[in-house]
């Protein structure tokens, strides 16, 4: 697949490019796939739901496995995920999954103070003192700004009973 | 006589206590912006959507206009002081403008980057002055095979003009073009892709995508990188440039305005490809090009010339055709619709005091950021120093209450998670995600101008060239992907003929 023109391409980035671009490949072949199956397609003169989402699946699909066959443009702009990458977003990502529900039912003041100490002390590994200051003061004025300012109205959280 | 009267009334109205307000407001946080590495003026902009919502559309616009020419003045600063470019489009000035403050010039640099911007400004908006309202009469005539073919352009323009590869940009703008299908067909009516959930029925909110594919991606690759960059210079230096100065730099100044008001035009333009340009031309048109890279003048002043007037005609295909050029653009665009206003050829007669009250304050605003820009620049080199752990905890939760403000429902929050756990995953493989927003909002007008277009030909695809304006687009698009592909074909066949 390597062309001699490709020698001097960096096998680790050629590596994570090719996951990530079979992953998409895969995700294109299916909503190729769901929309010529889910979908009416129509004709030209008559197109249907299913005509232009049709025409633009076919399109990327092609483009994703243009780019996953072609190892330059695999590579091109690749960053890499470390391992130190990968644990700061893997903490991350509990806590951006639970954010939806936790407003729900602890409402925006709770949910903001709880959402910005976690931040701090778990991804950015700050000191759990910083942490509070930096998650009281930030809390209180996203309060300031969007509840008493701008006075949006979010709801009383379920469990907490306050904004 | 007319367009000298919108003026004086859009001067008056962004003159008026609230705008000013929000001008200065807007400038400011788009100087603190340019100043930090890493928050782009995309995401802030996104951010600072919520607090557009019990504003007037004129206002909103007024104060995102603001963060982003803003940002184009203080991208320079730590471009210059610290040699960390605050801002893509600093990035030019991070070579010469760091070796005149090694030499003790800073100041010289960043006096002629401000007036340099100033300069550029300013004849950007006179440009949008004189030309946006004649095009906007001319898109007019636009049909639907024109519109179909002038998203096709943009698409394909910002494609080209993107980072990365024309490829991995195009990916991003299926991608867009895909996520915009969710939800109703603006013809039939019909449900696509909802899987039975109801808030999907409706599509996905725009300004959620965006604040999590600018926003929320951001400060993912932030803490994953978390870099943080050293001061190398205390000494600023005389900011005031000479007479001097001045004149050996009015040519790169005069230069960096044409450029930068030219190619803000361009989809995917702004200041990223009107600084490099400009560069470019610098060096060309410079009689000592061997000192570029050495810490020539005209290599800061020309570029961040551009970038500011780039930053400023790019508002002329939005408020003429309803098309953003790039991802801020695309930002502003969302704005409008929250305020519903739709962002097209009749913005200028439905909405005069939208468009001539931002083109009123881009005068304001310039003015404020040169007077700000030098005695501000100590207070602006202290912020760039403040630690990403803050940053990134206090975007998070704006993040949050915004998403959370746009309907009220906790919908747009999750929508919001996810597109930035996605951005952050593609941006990782390169594809990046200004095209798929772009592509987000351009989706809907390109996909029913195109499916109208052919009901109307009875399915010929001749519609499309049946106009001389359709035509004309479709030549550039094809031009653009013809100059990207020869290249490559030709350098293939030299590899072979090798081999051979």
């Amino acid at each position: 697949m390597t062309a001699p023109a490709d020698t001097d391409v960096n096998t680790a980035d050629l590596r994570f490019g090719r996951i990530g671009f079979a992953v998409l490949t895969v995700l294109a072949a299916v909503t190729t796939v769901g929309a010529f199956t889910t979908l009416e397609f129509g004709t030209p003169a008559r197109p249907a739901p299913g005509f232009w989402i049709g025409i633009v699946s076919v399109a990327t699909l092609a483009l994703v496995v243009t780019a996953l066959v072609n190892p330059r443009i695999v590579v091109d702009e690749v960053s890499r995920i470390t391992r130190a990458d990968a644990v700061a977003v893997a903490v991350a990502v509990p806590l951006l999954a639970l954010t939806p529900s936790l407003l729900t039912l602890l409402g925006l003041t709770v949910t903001t103070a709880l959402s910005c100490f976690y931040w701090f002390v778990l991804v950015t590994r700050t000191s759990v003192l910083r942490s509070l200051i930096g998650a009281v003061a930030i809390t209180a004025g996203i309060v300031v700004v969007f509840i008493e300012l701008l006075q949006v109205p979010f709801p009383l959280g379920a469990l907490t009973g306050i904004r | 006589m007319d367009v000298l009267q919108n003026l004086l009334d859009g001067l008056q109205l962004a003159l008026g206590a609230e705008n000013l307000l929000f001008v200065l407001l807007g400038v400011s946080v788009g100087m603190m912006v340019g100043v930090l590495p890493g928050l782009g003026p995309a995401p802030t902009v996104a951010l600072l959507l919520p607090i557009t919502f019990g504003l007037d559309a004129s206002t909103a616009v007024i104060l995102l206009a603001g963060v982003y020419y803003g940002a184009m003045y203080g991208g320079t600063i730590t471009s210059v002081l610290l040699r960390i470019p605050g801002e893509a489009a600093s990035v030019v000035s991070t070579i010469d403008g760091h070796e005149m403050a090694k030499q003790g010039q800073a100041g010289r640099a960043l006096g002629l980057a401000a007036i340099g911007s100033f300069v550029g400004g300013m004849v950007a908006t006179c440009c949008l002055v004189l030309f946006a309202p004649a095009l906007a009469d001319f898109a007019l005539n636009f049909g639907s095979p024109e519109y179909a073919v002038l998203a096709f352009l943009g698409l394909i323009l910002v494609a080209y003009t993107s980072a990365g590869t024309m490829t991995k940009s195009l990916v991003a703008v299926g991608i867009g073009l895909l996520l915009a299908s969710i939800g109703q067909d603006p013809m039939s009516g019909a449900s696509r892709w909802a899987f039975g959930v109801p808030e999907l029925m409706g599509g996905i909110d725009v300004v959620a995508v965006i604040m999590g594919l600018f926003g929320l991606s951001e400060i993912l690759v932030t803490i994953a990188n978390n870099r943080r960059g050293e001061s190398t210079t205390q000494h600023v230096g005389r900011v005031l440039p000479t007479a001097r100065d001045l004149k050996d730099n009015a040519g790169a100044i005069g230069r960096g305005s044409l450029i930068g008001t030219g190619l803000g035009l361009v989809p995917g333009g702004g200041g990223v490809l009107a600084s490099l340009v400009s560069y470019g031309v610098e060096r060309k048109a410079s009689r000592t090009p061997e000192k570029f890279g050495h810490g020539a003048p005209q290599a800061v002043s020309g570029p961040e010339t551009a970038n500011n007037s780039a930053s400023i005609s790019t508002f002329i295909p939005l408020l003429t055709l309803g098309f953003p050029p790039n991802g801020v653009l695309a930002v502003i665009f969302g704005a409008l619709l929250i305020q519903g206003v739709t962002p097209g050829p009749d913005l200028i007669s439905e909405h005069p005091d939208i468009f001539w009250g931002v083109v009123g304050s881009m005068v304001i605003g310039n003015l404020i950021l040169l007077v700000m820009n030098i005695p501000l620049l100590p207070v602006f080199v202290r912020i760039a120093k403040i630690p990403v752990a803050v940053m990134s905890t206090l975007t998070l939760a704006v993040l949050i209450v915004g998403a959370y403000s746009i309907n009220g429902n906790t919908f747009d929050v999750a929508v919001m998670v996810v597109s930035g756990l996605l951005g952050y995953l593609l941006r990782r493989i390169g594809i990046p995600p200004a095209p798929i927003v772009l592509a987000f909002i351009l989706g809907p007008i390109f996909e029913t101008n195109f499916r109208r277009s052919l009901v109307l030909s009875d399915g010929g695809f001749g519609i499309f060239v049946s106009s001389p304006t359709a035509v004309v687009l479709l030549g550039l698009a094809v031009l653009v992907l013809l100059s990207t592909a020869l290249p490559k074909v030709r350098q293939r066949r030299r590899t072979l003929e090798v081999e051979d």
